[in-house]
Protein backbone atom coordinates (compact mmCIF):
# COMPACT_ATOMS: atom_id res chain seq x y z
CA UNK A 1 0.00 0.00 0.00
CA UNK A 2 1.36 3.54 -1.03
CA UNK A 3 2.42 5.68 2.06
CA UNK A 4 -0.69 8.40 0.88
CA UNK A 5 -2.97 5.52 1.00
CA UNK A 6 -1.88 4.56 4.53
CA UNK A 7 -1.80 7.60 5.87
CA UNK A 8 -6.02 8.00 4.25
CA UNK A 9 -6.27 4.43 5.87
CA UNK A 10 -4.77 5.50 9.00
CA UNK A 11 -7.29 9.01 9.24
CA UNK A 12 -10.33 7.11 9.52
CA UNK A 13 -11.49 9.28 6.42
CA UNK A 14 -13.78 6.17 4.76
CA UNK A 15 -14.82 4.96 8.15
CA UNK A 16 -18.24 6.41 7.83
CA UNK A 17 -18.54 4.50 4.01
CA UNK A 18 -16.87 1.30 5.79
CA UNK A 19 -20.15 1.47 8.41
CA UNK A 20 -22.15 1.79 5.58
CA UNK A 21 -20.67 -1.50 4.06
CA UNK A 22 -18.47 -0.45 1.34
CA UNK A 23 -15.02 -2.39 1.09
CA UNK A 24 -12.16 -0.06 0.33
CA UNK A 25 -10.07 -2.96 -1.35
CA UNK A 26 -12.98 -3.82 -3.21
CA UNK A 27 -13.81 0.15 -4.56
CA UNK A 28 -9.62 0.27 -5.11
CA UNK A 29 -9.54 -2.91 -7.27
CA UNK A 30 -12.14 -1.70 -9.42
CA UNK A 31 -12.81 -0.37 -12.36
CA UNK A 32 -15.88 2.06 -13.34
CA UNK A 33 -16.11 3.13 -17.60
CA UNK A 34 -18.64 5.77 -17.12
CA UNK A 35 -20.55 6.80 -20.77
CA UNK A 36 -22.19 9.97 -21.09
CA UNK A 37 -20.37 13.44 -18.86
CA UNK A 38 -24.04 14.96 -19.56
CA UNK A 39 -26.42 15.80 -16.91
CA UNK A 40 -26.78 12.01 -15.54
CA UNK A 41 -22.92 11.38 -15.91
CA UNK A 42 -21.68 14.58 -14.13
CA UNK A 43 -23.61 13.78 -11.25
CA UNK A 44 -22.33 10.33 -11.14
CA UNK A 45 -18.90 11.23 -11.65
CA UNK A 46 -19.05 13.29 -8.68
CA UNK A 47 -20.46 10.42 -6.34
CA UNK A 48 -17.83 8.34 -7.57
CA UNK A 49 -15.14 10.63 -6.97
CA UNK A 50 -16.57 11.41 -3.56
CA UNK A 51 -16.75 7.51 -2.54
CA UNK A 52 -12.85 7.41 -3.77
CA UNK A 53 -13.31 5.45 -6.82
CA UNK A 54 -9.96 5.90 -8.01
CA UNK A 55 -9.82 4.45 -11.71
CA UNK A 56 -12.42 5.79 -13.52
CA UNK A 57 -12.76 5.98 -17.27
CA UNK A 58 -14.81 8.77 -18.58
CA UNK A 59 -16.66 8.58 -22.32
CA UNK A 60 -18.56 11.35 -23.67
CA UNK A 61 -17.94 13.19 -27.91
CA UNK A 62 -19.58 16.26 -27.07
CA UNK A 63 -19.27 19.81 -25.43
CA UNK A 64 -20.76 21.85 -23.03
CA UNK A 65 -23.67 24.29 -24.47
CA UNK A 66 -25.31 27.12 -22.81
CA UNK A 67 -28.91 25.06 -21.96
CA UNK A 68 -26.77 22.47 -20.29
CA UNK A 69 -26.21 25.16 -17.25
CA UNK A 70 -29.67 24.02 -15.24
CA UNK A 71 -28.55 19.90 -15.07
CA UNK A 72 -24.88 20.29 -14.86
CA UNK A 73 -23.07 20.53 -12.10
CA UNK A 74 -19.50 20.88 -14.20
CA UNK A 75 -21.22 23.84 -16.82
CA UNK A 76 -19.69 27.08 -15.04
CA UNK A 77 -16.14 26.35 -15.06
CA UNK A 78 -16.50 24.59 -18.89
CA UNK A 79 -18.37 26.19 -20.93
CA UNK A 80 -17.35 25.27 -24.05
CA UNK A 81 -15.68 22.72 -23.34
CA UNK A 82 -15.61 18.50 -24.12
CA UNK A 83 -17.88 16.79 -21.44
CA UNK A 84 -15.58 13.83 -20.75
CA UNK A 85 -12.52 16.42 -20.25
CA UNK A 86 -14.71 18.34 -17.52
CA UNK A 87 -15.93 15.50 -15.24
CA UNK A 88 -12.18 14.05 -15.33
CA UNK A 89 -11.17 17.62 -13.73
CA UNK A 90 -13.57 18.18 -11.41
CA UNK A 91 -13.78 14.71 -10.37
CA UNK A 92 -10.09 14.77 -9.83
CA UNK A 93 -10.95 18.43 -7.52
CA UNK A 94 -13.77 16.27 -5.75
CA UNK A 95 -11.64 13.42 -5.46
CA UNK A 96 -11.44 12.16 -1.30
CA UNK A 97 -8.14 9.29 -2.27
CA UNK A 98 -5.66 8.94 -5.04
CA UNK A 99 -6.89 9.19 -8.25
CA UNK A 100 -5.92 7.54 -12.01
CA UNK A 101 -8.23 8.90 -14.51
CA UNK A 102 -8.60 8.03 -18.06
CA UNK A 103 -11.48 10.26 -20.34
CA UNK A 104 -11.79 10.64 -24.05
CA UNK A 105 -13.77 12.94 -26.19
CA UNK A 106 -14.57 10.32 -29.08
CA UNK A 107 -18.03 8.72 -29.49
CA UNK A 108 -17.40 5.11 -27.68
CA UNK A 109 -17.57 3.16 -30.57
CA UNK A 110 -13.93 3.77 -31.43
CA UNK A 111 -12.33 2.50 -28.35
CA UNK A 112 -13.74 -0.90 -29.48
CA UNK A 113 -13.56 -4.04 -27.68
CA UNK A 114 -10.00 -2.76 -25.38
CA UNK A 115 -12.37 -0.83 -23.74
CA UNK A 116 -14.09 -2.98 -21.83
CA UNK A 117 -10.68 -5.34 -21.19
CA UNK A 118 -8.81 -5.44 -17.59
CA UNK A 119 -7.59 -7.17 -15.01
CA UNK A 120 -10.00 -6.33 -12.46
CA UNK A 121 -13.62 -5.87 -12.15
CA UNK A 122 -15.33 -3.73 -14.28
CA UNK A 123 -18.77 -2.17 -14.32
CA UNK A 124 -19.82 -0.10 -17.54
CA UNK A 125 -22.48 2.89 -15.89
CA UNK A 126 -24.10 4.20 -19.52
CA UNK A 127 -25.76 7.59 -19.01
CA UNK A 128 -26.17 7.88 -22.70
CA UNK A 129 -29.13 9.31 -24.66
CA UNK A 130 -28.50 7.53 -28.13
CA UNK A 131 -30.13 4.75 -28.53
CA UNK A 132 -27.18 3.96 -31.16
CA UNK A 133 -24.74 4.26 -28.08
CA UNK A 134 -27.22 2.58 -25.81
CA UNK A 135 -27.31 -0.87 -28.13
CA UNK A 136 -23.62 -0.78 -28.84
CA UNK A 137 -22.79 -0.64 -25.20
CA UNK A 138 -26.11 -3.62 -24.65
CA UNK A 139 -24.15 -5.55 -27.47
CA UNK A 140 -20.25 -5.15 -26.62
CA UNK A 141 -20.97 -5.37 -23.33
CA UNK A 142 -22.95 -9.04 -23.58
CA UNK A 143 -19.91 -10.39 -25.45
CA UNK A 144 -17.21 -9.12 -22.78
CA UNK A 145 -19.19 -10.54 -20.58
CA UNK A 146 -18.95 -7.22 -18.38
CA UNK A 147 -22.23 -5.72 -16.24
CA UNK A 148 -23.80 -2.84 -17.23
CA UNK A 149 -25.95 -0.55 -15.80
CA UNK A 150 -27.94 1.69 -17.35
CA UNK A 151 -30.22 4.95 -16.79
CA UNK A 152 -32.90 6.86 -18.23
CA UNK A 153 -35.01 9.48 -17.44
CA UNK A 154 -38.18 12.51 -18.99
CA UNK A 155 -38.97 15.21 -16.83
CA UNK A 156 -39.30 13.44 -13.45
CA UNK A 157 -39.74 9.52 -14.69
CA UNK A 158 -36.87 7.89 -14.50
CA UNK A 159 -35.60 4.20 -15.34
CA UNK A 160 -32.85 2.19 -14.35
CA UNK A 161 -31.66 -1.22 -15.65
CA UNK A 162 -28.55 -3.64 -14.14
CA UNK A 163 -28.03 -6.22 -16.47
CA UNK A 164 -25.19 -8.96 -15.37
CA UNK A 165 -24.67 -10.13 -18.92
CA UNK A 166 -22.67 -13.44 -17.29
CA UNK A 167 -25.59 -16.03 -17.77
CA UNK A 168 -26.32 -17.10 -21.42
CA UNK A 169 -29.84 -17.58 -19.86
CA UNK A 170 -30.69 -14.46 -17.95
CA UNK A 171 -31.68 -11.22 -20.03
CA UNK A 172 -29.37 -8.62 -22.08
CA UNK A 173 -30.34 -5.16 -21.79
CA UNK A 174 -31.95 -5.49 -25.46
CA UNK A 175 -34.28 -8.68 -24.43
CA UNK A 176 -37.00 -5.91 -23.89
CA UNK A 177 -36.65 -3.52 -26.77
CA UNK A 178 -37.20 -5.74 -29.66
CA UNK A 179 -39.04 -3.48 -30.99
CA UNK A 180 -36.09 -0.86 -31.31
CA UNK A 181 -34.53 0.12 -34.07
CA UNK A 182 -30.88 1.99 -33.63
CA UNK A 183 -31.65 5.06 -36.00
CA UNK A 184 -29.58 7.44 -36.59
CA UNK A 185 -26.87 8.93 -34.52
CA UNK A 186 -26.87 12.61 -33.32
CA UNK A 187 -24.69 14.46 -30.50
CA UNK A 188 -26.68 15.41 -27.50
CA UNK A 189 -26.04 18.61 -28.47
CA UNK A 190 -27.54 18.55 -31.80
CA UNK A 191 -30.97 16.28 -30.16
CA UNK A 192 -31.16 19.42 -27.29
CA UNK A 193 -30.75 21.90 -29.98
CA UNK A 194 -34.15 20.07 -31.40
CA UNK A 195 -35.97 19.58 -28.22
CA UNK A 196 -35.31 23.19 -27.21
CA UNK A 197 -36.93 24.62 -30.38
CA UNK A 198 -39.99 22.39 -30.13
CA UNK A 199 -40.64 23.63 -26.51
CA UNK A 200 -39.76 20.14 -24.69
CA UNK A 201 -38.16 20.13 -21.28
CA UNK A 202 -37.44 16.66 -20.94
CA UNK A 203 -35.00 16.27 -17.89
CA UNK A 204 -34.73 17.85 -14.69
CA UNK A 205 -31.57 18.03 -11.87
CA UNK A 206 -33.46 16.84 -8.97
CA UNK A 207 -34.16 13.38 -11.29
CA UNK A 208 -30.60 13.26 -12.74
CA UNK A 209 -29.48 13.50 -9.32
CA UNK A 210 -31.43 10.85 -8.11
CA UNK A 211 -31.38 8.42 -10.54
CA UNK A 212 -27.38 8.77 -10.77
CA UNK A 213 -27.30 8.16 -7.01
CA UNK A 214 -29.19 5.07 -7.20
CA UNK A 215 -26.89 4.02 -10.80
CA UNK A 216 -23.89 4.28 -8.35
CA UNK A 217 -25.43 2.51 -5.37
CA UNK A 218 -26.13 -0.19 -7.70
CA UNK A 219 -22.67 -0.26 -9.41
CA UNK A 220 -21.07 -0.45 -5.71
CA UNK A 221 -23.54 -3.15 -4.77
CA UNK A 222 -22.40 -5.28 -7.44
CA UNK A 223 -19.12 -5.07 -6.85
CA UNK A 224 -19.39 -6.08 -4.01
CA UNK A 225 -20.82 -9.34 -4.87
CA UNK A 226 -24.74 -8.56 -3.95
CA UNK A 227 -26.80 -8.69 -6.57
CA UNK A 228 -30.46 -7.42 -5.12
CA UNK A 229 -31.27 -5.96 -7.68
CA UNK A 230 -29.27 -7.91 -10.47
CA UNK A 231 -31.29 -8.34 -13.98
CA UNK A 232 -33.66 -5.61 -12.60
CA UNK A 233 -35.17 -2.70 -14.47
CA UNK A 234 -36.43 0.04 -11.90
CA UNK A 235 -38.88 2.84 -13.21
CA UNK A 236 -39.50 5.57 -10.47
CA UNK A 237 -41.23 9.06 -10.41
CA UNK A 238 -38.78 11.74 -8.34
CA UNK A 239 -42.17 13.88 -7.72
CA UNK A 240 -44.32 11.08 -6.47
CA UNK A 241 -41.81 8.50 -5.01
CA UNK A 242 -43.46 5.84 -7.00
CA UNK A 243 -41.35 2.87 -8.13
CA UNK A 244 -41.86 -0.20 -9.54
CA UNK A 245 -39.07 -3.25 -9.74
CA UNK A 246 -39.24 -5.52 -13.10
CA UNK A 247 -37.40 -8.87 -12.60
CA UNK A 248 -36.54 -9.14 -16.20
CA UNK A 249 -36.17 -12.65 -18.02
CA UNK A 250 -34.17 -13.86 -21.27
CA UNK A 251 -36.48 -13.06 -24.38
CA UNK A 252 -36.13 -16.12 -26.23
CA UNK A 253 -36.58 -14.19 -29.62
CA UNK A 254 -33.75 -11.88 -28.42
CA UNK A 255 -32.03 -10.33 -31.26
CA UNK A 256 -28.19 -10.59 -29.96
CA UNK A 257 -26.45 -14.33 -29.16
CA UNK A 258 -26.09 -14.84 -25.89
CA UNK A 259 -23.70 -18.01 -25.85
CA UNK A 260 -21.08 -15.94 -28.09
CA UNK A 261 -18.67 -14.24 -25.68
CA UNK A 262 -15.22 -13.28 -25.53
CA UNK A 263 -14.32 -16.11 -23.70
CA UNK A 264 -14.49 -17.93 -27.30
CA UNK A 265 -12.74 -15.40 -29.06
CA UNK A 266 -10.06 -16.20 -31.49
CA UNK A 267 -6.68 -13.37 -31.50
CA UNK A 268 -5.73 -13.02 -34.98
CA UNK A 269 -1.83 -13.50 -34.76
CA UNK A 270 0.61 -12.41 -37.08
CA UNK A 271 1.39 -9.51 -39.04
CA UNK A 272 -0.84 -6.36 -38.02
CA UNK A 273 -4.03 -5.95 -39.73
CA UNK A 274 -4.36 -2.54 -40.74
CA UNK A 275 -6.71 -3.08 -43.93
CA UNK A 276 -10.19 -5.35 -45.08
CA UNK A 277 -8.16 -7.43 -46.86
CA UNK A 278 -5.52 -8.19 -44.51
CA UNK A 279 -8.89 -9.52 -41.99
CA UNK A 280 -10.27 -11.32 -45.03
CA UNK A 281 -6.73 -13.09 -45.30
CA UNK A 282 -6.66 -14.09 -41.49
CA UNK A 283 -10.21 -14.32 -41.08
CA UNK A 284 -10.15 -17.69 -43.74
CA UNK A 285 -7.22 -18.75 -42.08
CA UNK A 286 -9.72 -19.90 -39.29
CA UNK A 287 -12.89 -20.14 -41.40
CA UNK A 288 -12.63 -20.69 -44.87
CA UNK A 289 -14.45 -18.26 -47.29
CA UNK A 290 -15.08 -16.05 -44.79
CA UNK A 291 -17.85 -13.70 -44.16
CA UNK A 292 -16.86 -10.93 -41.49
CA UNK A 293 -20.13 -9.48 -40.25
CA UNK A 294 -19.76 -6.12 -39.00
CA UNK A 295 -21.09 -4.70 -35.29
CA UNK A 296 -22.49 -1.82 -37.90
CA UNK A 297 -23.24 -0.95 -41.34
CA UNK A 298 -20.68 0.75 -43.18
CA UNK A 299 -22.23 3.06 -45.69
CA UNK A 300 -20.00 4.00 -48.45
CA UNK A 301 -22.30 6.17 -50.03
CA UNK A 302 -25.84 7.88 -49.74
CA UNK A 303 -28.17 10.14 -51.92
CA UNK A 304 -28.11 13.68 -51.34
CA UNK A 305 -31.68 14.34 -50.64
CA UNK A 306 -31.23 18.34 -52.46
CA UNK A 307 -29.11 17.17 -55.83
CA UNK A 308 -30.05 13.48 -55.87
CA UNK A 309 -26.13 12.79 -56.51
CA UNK A 310 -24.14 10.47 -54.76
CA UNK A 311 -22.56 11.83 -51.46
CA UNK A 312 -19.08 9.53 -50.27
CA UNK A 313 -19.63 8.74 -46.63
CA UNK A 314 -17.36 5.94 -45.81
CA UNK A 315 -18.55 5.70 -42.32
CA UNK A 316 -19.88 3.14 -40.11
CA UNK A 317 -23.72 3.60 -39.29
CA UNK A 318 -23.42 5.45 -35.51
CA UNK A 319 -20.64 7.96 -36.85
CA UNK A 320 -23.29 9.30 -38.88
CA UNK A 321 -23.50 12.60 -36.86
CA UNK A 322 -25.20 15.06 -39.03
CA UNK A 323 -21.71 15.03 -41.57
CA UNK A 324 -20.91 14.38 -44.15
CA UNK A 325 -23.10 16.70 -46.69
CA UNK A 326 -23.17 16.48 -50.31
CA UNK A 327 -20.17 18.63 -51.61
CA UNK A 328 -21.44 20.77 -54.55
CA UNK A 329 -25.03 21.65 -52.64
CA UNK A 330 -24.71 21.36 -48.99
CA UNK A 331 -27.69 19.13 -48.95
CA UNK A 332 -28.05 16.36 -46.20
CA UNK A 333 -28.14 12.63 -47.58
CA UNK A 334 -30.70 10.16 -46.92
CA UNK A 335 -30.45 7.21 -44.75
CA UNK A 336 -33.88 5.27 -45.38
CA UNK A 337 -33.16 1.83 -45.98
CA UNK A 338 -34.45 1.67 -49.55
CA UNK A 339 -32.51 4.58 -50.89
CA UNK A 340 -28.97 3.44 -49.56
CA UNK A 341 -27.07 2.44 -52.41
CA UNK A 342 -23.61 1.08 -51.21
CA UNK A 343 -23.76 -0.27 -47.37
CA UNK A 344 -22.42 -3.33 -46.05
CA UNK A 345 -23.21 -5.13 -42.74
CA UNK A 346 -20.57 -8.01 -43.55
CA UNK A 347 -17.23 -8.45 -45.61
CA UNK A 348 -16.51 -11.50 -47.72
CA UNK A 349 -14.62 -12.07 -50.84
CA UNK A 350 -17.73 -10.82 -52.97
CA UNK A 351 -17.24 -7.19 -51.16
CA UNK A 352 -16.40 -4.40 -53.58
CA UNK A 353 -12.93 -4.57 -54.50
CA UNK A 354 -12.83 -0.95 -53.51
CA UNK A 355 -13.50 -1.44 -49.94
CA UNK A 356 -10.63 -3.85 -50.01
CA UNK A 357 -7.58 -1.38 -48.99
CA UNK A 358 -9.46 0.91 -46.34
CA UNK A 359 -8.40 0.89 -43.13
CA UNK A 360 -10.08 -0.88 -40.27
CA UNK A 361 -10.58 1.99 -38.40
CA UNK A 362 -12.62 3.48 -41.24
CA UNK A 363 -15.35 0.61 -41.03
CA UNK A 364 -15.72 1.55 -36.95
CA UNK A 365 -13.56 -1.51 -36.41
CA UNK A 366 -11.90 -0.46 -33.25
CA UNK A 367 -9.02 -1.77 -31.19
CA UNK A 368 -9.72 -5.87 -29.60
CA UNK A 369 -12.98 -5.73 -31.41
CA UNK A 370 -14.94 -8.89 -31.60
CA UNK A 371 -16.34 -9.70 -34.71
CA UNK A 372 -18.13 -12.59 -35.52
CA UNK A 373 -16.98 -14.76 -39.07
CA UNK A 374 -19.11 -17.53 -40.28
CA UNK A 375 -18.88 -19.53 -43.76
CA UNK A 376 -18.61 -22.79 -44.63
CA UNK A 377 -20.79 -24.15 -41.98
CA UNK A 378 -18.67 -22.56 -39.69
CA UNK A 379 -18.27 -20.18 -36.97
CA UNK A 380 -16.16 -18.09 -35.18
CA UNK A 381 -15.46 -15.08 -32.84
CA UNK A 382 -12.25 -13.44 -33.98
CA UNK A 383 -10.40 -10.40 -32.32
CA UNK A 384 -8.62 -7.96 -33.72
CA UNK A 385 -5.77 -6.23 -32.33
CA UNK A 386 -4.91 -3.03 -31.40
CA UNK A 387 -4.63 -0.92 -28.20
CA UNK A 388 -7.65 1.82 -27.09
CA UNK A 389 -5.03 3.67 -25.48
CA UNK A 390 -4.29 6.72 -27.79
CA UNK A 391 -7.69 7.81 -27.77
CA UNK A 392 -7.75 7.62 -24.23
CA UNK A 393 -5.94 10.96 -22.24
CA UNK A 394 -4.91 9.71 -18.63
CA UNK A 395 -4.44 11.80 -15.30
CA UNK A 396 -3.18 11.33 -11.81
CA UNK A 397 -3.47 12.69 -8.58
CA UNK A 398 -2.70 11.95 -5.07
CA UNK A 399 -5.06 13.39 -2.71
CA UNK A 400 -3.72 13.74 1.04
CA UNK B 1 -61.19 -10.58 -14.23
CA UNK B 2 -57.59 -8.83 -14.16
CA UNK B 3 -56.25 -5.00 -13.82
CA UNK B 4 -53.52 -3.12 -15.74
CA UNK B 5 -52.09 0.13 -13.57
CA UNK B 6 -51.66 3.21 -16.24
CA UNK B 7 -47.88 4.27 -16.74
CA UNK B 8 -47.96 7.33 -15.69
CA UNK B 9 -51.89 8.07 -13.28
CA UNK B 10 -53.14 5.96 -10.76
CA UNK B 11 -55.76 5.00 -13.57
CA UNK B 12 -56.56 0.85 -13.45
CA UNK B 13 -57.93 -0.99 -16.56
CA UNK B 14 -59.94 -3.38 -15.78
CA UNK B 15 -60.77 -6.25 -18.26
CA UNK B 16 -61.44 -10.53 -19.15
CA UNK B 17 -58.69 -12.11 -20.45
CA UNK B 18 -57.92 -15.64 -21.70
CA UNK B 19 -54.51 -17.65 -20.17
CA UNK B 20 -53.42 -18.07 -23.62
CA UNK B 21 -53.78 -13.91 -23.95
CA UNK B 22 -50.02 -12.56 -24.94
CA UNK B 23 -48.70 -9.44 -23.52
CA UNK B 24 -48.47 -8.02 -26.65
CA UNK B 25 -52.23 -8.45 -27.45
CA UNK B 26 -52.78 -6.82 -24.09
CA UNK B 27 -51.23 -3.86 -25.13
CA UNK B 28 -52.56 -3.46 -28.15
CA UNK B 29 -56.09 -3.97 -26.61
CA UNK B 30 -55.31 -1.28 -24.45
CA UNK B 31 -54.07 0.84 -27.10
CA UNK B 32 -57.41 0.14 -29.21
CA UNK B 33 -59.78 0.67 -25.49
CA UNK B 34 -57.82 4.36 -25.56
CA UNK B 35 -56.48 3.64 -22.03
CA UNK B 36 -52.54 4.26 -23.51
CA UNK B 37 -51.60 5.59 -26.43
CA UNK B 38 -49.05 4.21 -29.06
CA UNK B 39 -45.57 4.13 -28.04
CA UNK B 40 -42.95 5.60 -30.23
CA UNK B 41 -40.55 2.54 -31.16
CA UNK B 42 -37.39 3.98 -29.14
CA UNK B 43 -39.82 4.12 -25.93
CA UNK B 44 -41.73 1.10 -25.81
CA UNK B 45 -44.00 -0.36 -22.97
CA UNK B 46 -42.58 -2.89 -20.55
CA UNK B 47 -45.37 -4.91 -18.07
CA UNK B 48 -44.58 -6.26 -14.70
CA UNK B 49 -46.59 -8.65 -12.49
CA UNK B 50 -47.21 -6.16 -10.03
CA UNK B 51 -47.47 -9.21 -6.75
CA UNK B 52 -44.33 -11.17 -8.37
CA UNK B 53 -42.77 -7.79 -9.77
CA UNK B 54 -41.79 -10.55 -12.75
CA UNK B 55 -41.88 -9.27 -16.34
CA UNK B 56 -44.58 -10.13 -18.79
CA UNK B 57 -42.85 -9.94 -22.37
CA UNK B 58 -44.89 -9.54 -24.89
CA UNK B 59 -45.15 -12.59 -26.83
CA UNK B 60 -45.35 -14.43 -23.26
CA UNK B 61 -49.00 -16.26 -22.33
CA UNK B 62 -50.82 -14.66 -19.08
CA UNK B 63 -50.71 -18.36 -17.61
CA UNK B 64 -46.78 -18.09 -18.44
CA UNK B 65 -46.22 -15.56 -15.74
CA UNK B 66 -48.66 -17.23 -12.96
CA UNK B 67 -51.79 -14.68 -14.15
CA UNK B 68 -54.52 -15.34 -11.68
CA UNK B 69 -58.06 -13.60 -11.05
CA UNK B 70 -57.86 -10.18 -10.01
CA UNK B 71 -53.96 -9.91 -10.68
CA UNK B 72 -52.56 -6.57 -11.39
CA UNK B 73 -50.26 -5.86 -14.24
CA UNK B 74 -48.01 -2.03 -14.05
CA UNK B 75 -47.35 -0.97 -17.42
CA UNK B 76 -44.06 0.96 -17.53
CA UNK B 77 -42.21 2.96 -20.36
CA UNK B 78 -38.60 3.21 -20.82
CA UNK B 79 -37.48 6.87 -20.76
CA UNK B 80 -34.02 7.23 -22.98
CA UNK B 81 -33.19 11.11 -21.57
CA UNK B 82 -29.52 11.28 -19.79
CA UNK B 83 -27.66 14.55 -21.10
CA UNK B 84 -29.53 17.22 -22.66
Amino acid sequence: MAANQEQIQASGRFSREAAAGYDRRIIEGSRIILVGCGALGQFVALLLALIGYPDVVYVDMDTFEESNITRSPFYRKNAGKARATAAGAMAMCTATGPIHYRHTNAMVQWLGDALFRADKPIVVLSAVDTMQARWWLAERTLLNSVPLIEGGFRGERWNLSVTLNTDPDGPCWLCDQQHMSAGRTFSCTTYARAVSEAGFVPATASTAALLAARMVEAATVLLHGESELAQCTLFGNSRTAAMQVMRRVRNPDCRLDHRLTSHDAIALKGDPISTVRDLLNKAGTIVPDPIVHLPASFVRTAPCLNCHGVVSVNKPEWALSGAPRCTPCGGEYALAADDVPEQHGSLSSATSEALFELPLATLGIGPELHLRVSGCDRQAVIRVGGTSEPLLKTADAAHS
Amino acid sequence: MVGFLHPRTSKVFEADVETHTTGEECITGLIQAGFIEVAPAERPYSMTVTRTQKQFLPAMRMQDVGAQAGEQFSIQQVERGAAR
